[in-house]
């Protein structure tokens, strides 16, 4: 047994005792109920799993949580697709993902949407120019699988989000 | 799912494929974004033939053209007709020496 204490979506949890072997994705979806994290290919191949991982110097990445020890993340901060809408209003991204109709079966959205998210947080830091900004989507969301889309329309809606506020994610005059 | 079942999913039948129920995403080859031509592709959706037809479901159906269209860009490029799938890039470029 190991203790986690974590904070999801910007609410502390724990400290609690976990077995080692505990998964994130169990601990997630099995002990809080957190059902939007789903669990994938369950060998970190195809990214349905994964969780926005904040570092204390303001920058994130993603984490698959399938084959990641709860335990791991002891002392993390880490965001889920729950905490993506503020007060009952959807985060731009995920209303672009709804308005593009960007996914169908819906189970490697809440990645996508961790992804982008991500991404979008980090063209706000650091923007990039337009011209490489199509490569730029698709390095980003490339080891996230999807199935049913043939991911076109993930791409367009990411690309609308950054697009509409291109002063913020986007070099000037480039 | 067509550009896998076209291009990327070498599946053996019974134990020395999937059927040996080991497989996963490392054996199972699924097309990623990086494979495919994102800011080029435009989905064009037909209206109904008639005003008041019924919603129908598609699934898997729509896959069957995806691998002869790719086949045919193949053929169009390569001037090679390939009778087995998938066609693979050691292939192709078997096809191009």
């Amino acid at each position: 047994m190991t203790t986690l204490a974590i904070k999801i979506n910007g609410r502390a949890h724990g400290p609690t005792d976990v077995s080692d072997d505990l998964t994130l994705n169990d601990f997630l979806r099995e002990y809080l109920g957190m059902t939007g994290t789903k669990f994938g290919c369950g060998a970190a191949q195809c990214l349905s799993c994964a969780v926005i991982v904040d570092n204390a110097d303001g920058t994130s990445f993603t984490s698959p949580t399938c084959v990641v020890s709860a335990a791991s993340f002891n002392g993390k901060s880490i965001r889920t697709v729950e905490g993506h809408a503020k007060d009952g209003k959807l985060s731009a991204l995920q209303t672009a993902f709804i308005e593009k109709f960007a996914f169908q079966c819906g189970y490697c959205t809440a990645g996508f949407l961790n992804e982008g998210q991500v991404l979008l947080e980090r063209l706000a830091k650091k923007p990039v120019a337009r011209g490489d900004l199509e490569t730029t989507i698709v390095e980003a969301l490339d080891g996230h699988i999807c199935r049913c889309t043939g991911y076109v329309k993930y791409h367009e809606a990411v690309r609308d989000v950054i697009l509409a506020d291109a002063k913020r994610y986007l070099i000037a005059g480039l | 799912m067509g550009v896998g079942y076209a291009l990327l999913e070498h599946l053996p039948p019974f134990e020395d494929g999937p059927g040996n129920g080991q497989w996963n995403l490392g054996q199972y080859l699924v097309a990623r974004g990086s494979d495919l031509p994102l800011h080029d592709l435009e989905i064009e959706v037909l209206p109904p033939a008639t005003p008041n037809e019924h919603p129908k479901g598609m699934a898997e159906v729509v896959m069957i053209p995806v691998v002869p269209a790719l086949l045919n860009a193949i053929f169009d490029a390569t001037g090679r007709r390939f009778q087995s799938l998938p066609v693979t890039p050691t292939m192709l470029k078997g096809a191009l020496a």
